[in-house]
């Protein structure tokens, strides 16, 4: 059944797209050579740098047997910048032509376009020349630097969701662990184009989780234990983390699970190092975490993440 | 403390000034008087140029804050303090580079306020385009301070590098008319940068400290034409300047700043000494930088301060930037 809905929703947005798709003549990649090859005979491109002028027709013979050359632009550059596709990208053409070839092709395109024939057309042709001719490329550019534009605040969102003031603080071992970890472990590093890495080592030494126990005769009784988690924290990076009721349940920031120590007795500042009596994991969304003690002494601890003394624990 | 989006606004000509700080603390606003001060330079032509300024140290305070920074500064003090002698200047010399570098050890650090001046770079062009000016007919240009340099640097390393950045000097035509960099740290990080080595987070995307050589950024064309991120670039240090590379008068290899076609100046700084040593006067006025912690101040005598490189050279700025 659900195959079915899913099947009809496509089928009807795929019919839908013409009728949305409501722009006037968006330029094409076609239209870029067209211009280009204009340009290029009004300066007489081919006589002062023949080989880019054959380099650049070449191309375009290229971009015909891919199947490109008829891409819109907004098209054209998602491939660029390697953005997942749309729904009728992928339905007009071959997604097997979508290669590192392409990519490359596409920035010789540019090289020329703007590296070598545009200073000529600037030294040769008044403004209103340059005007005529430039428009498909002048859009290719404006779709290139609004889709970075909006990578590198996203880069920059993320950044903030990591080091933001409702981020959780890293104590001086966090800070050691996670230092080395960028140096040896991979994935604890931010991509070359500067996303942050959800990943982050947590060893924290807690005095104020609660558990509840019973005596031997007496209710339950709650009681403060001294913990320490040894795990690894995810961050959530999506766009509506922290946000609405009861964020850090629902939808945190952050998400973080591993080893769990608690001391021999249900006391309140144990010595950190002789927290290895008692074992278990622990599970935290957002600032809240629970742990569950294994053994013969089965026990739930809750606590909430806070720094008591900045940068210790 | 959240993200900031780019300034934005329209061109009134076809020009554009990018302002990038150095160290402090800077709040929005706070270099206010350092814009105006380049205004009565420009006189009436500022009318004509859209002046940008990028604040990006909320992402150095957000990292302090997370993850105590200091452990990191001491062992890159460390390792400069070795290169000089262990007089009083010396050692506060070494603080003052390292309380400028700090961030280079953090890689999401420094990959923030690039990516920060890169989506800044990118709006200006957007801007430009939007009054009317295409990518390659605009003249955008970069007046940076101390750490503001490096961070400009890479962002135009990393522009020229990756021809998808929308950037690009020559896949993209986005050339500066002018690249200024005053009291550039990019030489004395680089040698701290190879230094410390693999203790370097991700050290390969340091470009100024993973390249062969030290370099102004290019692209070249098909036909092997290369095309500098800038058409002028001009490097300014005092010669009382540590972080410009400079100790008393003395240029110091490891740490000055020689980018094949830069244009150079070395400004002949004077301080007003106390009690006739130099030594100790600049002790004091860099102790005092260090000591300041708070938005960034103008002191006339401090060798490192921004406002007097541009009243140094307010008619070369009236010149380059017409």
């Amino acid at each position: 059944m659900r195959r079915a809905v899913r099947a009809a929703s496509v089928m009807l947005y795929l019919c839908a797209t013409p009728l949305i798709a409501q722009e006037p003549a968006p330029f094409t990649l076609r239209d870029v050579f067209v211009n280009l090859r204009a340009a290029a005979d009004r300066v007489n491109f081919a006589s002062s740098n023949a080989a880019s002028d054959a380099h650049m027709r070449a191309l375009e013979s290229y971009f015909d047997r891919v199947r490109l050359l008829d891409a819109s632009l907004g098209q054209v550059i998602d491939v660029y910048v390697g953005r997942a596709m749309d729904l009728p990208t992928i339905a007009g053409w071959n997604r097997d032509r979508w290669s590192v070839g392409i990519v490359d092709s596409i920035t010789t395109v540019r090289l020329i376009a703007n590296g070598e024939l545009y200073p000529m057309l600037r030294d040769k042709l008044p403004k209103s020349a340059r005007d005529s001719l430039w428009p498909p490329l002048d859009t290719l550019q404006d779709k290139l630097t609004a889709v970075q534009l909006a990578a590198n605040k996203d880069n920059l969102r993320r950044f903030f969701i990591k080091y933001g003031p409702d981020a959780p603080r890293l104590n001086a071992a966090e800070v050691l662990l996670n230092y080395v970890a960028q140096l040896w472990i991979p994935g604890f590093l931010p991509s070359v184009n500067g996303r942050p890495t959800p990943n982050e080592l947590v060893a924290t030494y807690r005095t104020t989780d609660l558990t509840a126990t019973r005596g031997t005769s007496g209710p339950f009784q709650a009681r403060v234990v001294t913990s320490a988690q040894l795990g690894l924290r995810r961050y959530n990076f999506g766009v509506d983390c922290g946000t609405g009721r009861f964020a850090d349940l629902l939808r945190p920031c952050q998400q973080s699970a591993g080893g769990f120590l608690v001391g021999r007795g249900d006391t309140p500042l144990n010595n950190p190092w002789q927290l290895r009596h008692r074992g278990g994991v622990y599970w935290a969304r957002g600032k809240y975490h629970v742990g569950a003690i294994f053994g013969s002494d089965r026990q739930f601890v809750f606590g909430v993440d806070q720094q008591l003394l900045p940068y210790i624990f | 403390m959240s993200v900031q989006d780019p300034q934005s606004q329209p061109w009134p000509g076809d020009r554009a000034i990018l302002f990038v700080h150095g160290i402090g603390n800077a709040q929005p606003g706070d270099y206010t008087p350092l814009v105006q001060q380049l205004q009565a330079i420009l006189g009436a032509e500022a009318q004509s140029i859209a002046i940008y300024f990028l604040y990006y140290d909320v992402i150095d305070q957000a990292v302090a804050d997370k993850i105590h920074a200091n452990v990191l500064f001491t062992q890159l003090v460390n390792v400069i303090r070795q290169n000089y002698d262990g007089s009083a200047l010396g050692n506060v010399a070494a603080s003052f580079g390292g309380d400028v570098i700090w961030p280079v050890l953090v890689a999401e650090a420094r990959l923030a306020i690039r990516t920060a001046l890169v989506a800044q770079l990118l709006q200006i062009t957007r801007d430009g385009t939007s009054s009317g000016v295409r990518t390659n007919d605009q003249r955008v240009s970069i007046i940076a301070h101390s750490m503001g340099n490096f961070h400009t640097y890479e962002a135009l390393s990393y522009a020229a590098a990756t021809p998808t950045s929308g950037l690009s000097p020559a896949s993209s035509g986005f050339v500066l008319d002018n690249l200024i960099m005053m009291a550039s740290p990019v030489q004395l990080i680089r040698y701290v940068g190879t230094a410390l080595g693999g203790a370097v987070p991700q050290q390969s995307t340091i470009y100024s400290v993973s390249r062969p050589s030290l370099d102004i950024p290019s692209e070249t064309t098909p036909s092997g034409i290369v095309v500098p991120c800038a058409r002028r670039t001009v490097a300014i240090t005092g010669n009382l300047d540590p972080v410009g590379g400079y100790l008393l008068r003395k240029q110091l290899d490891w740490a000055y700043m020689k980018l094949p076609g830069q244009t150079t100046f070395i400004d002949q700084e004077q301080l007003a000494s106390v009690n006739g040593s130099e030594s100790l006067t600049l002790v004091n006025i860099l102790q005092s930088a260090l000591q300041n912690g708070g938005p960034p101040t103008i002191t006339p005598n401090n060798p490192h301060d921004w406002g007097q490189y541009v009243q140094r050279h307010a008619a070369d700025l009236k010149g380059w930037l017409a």
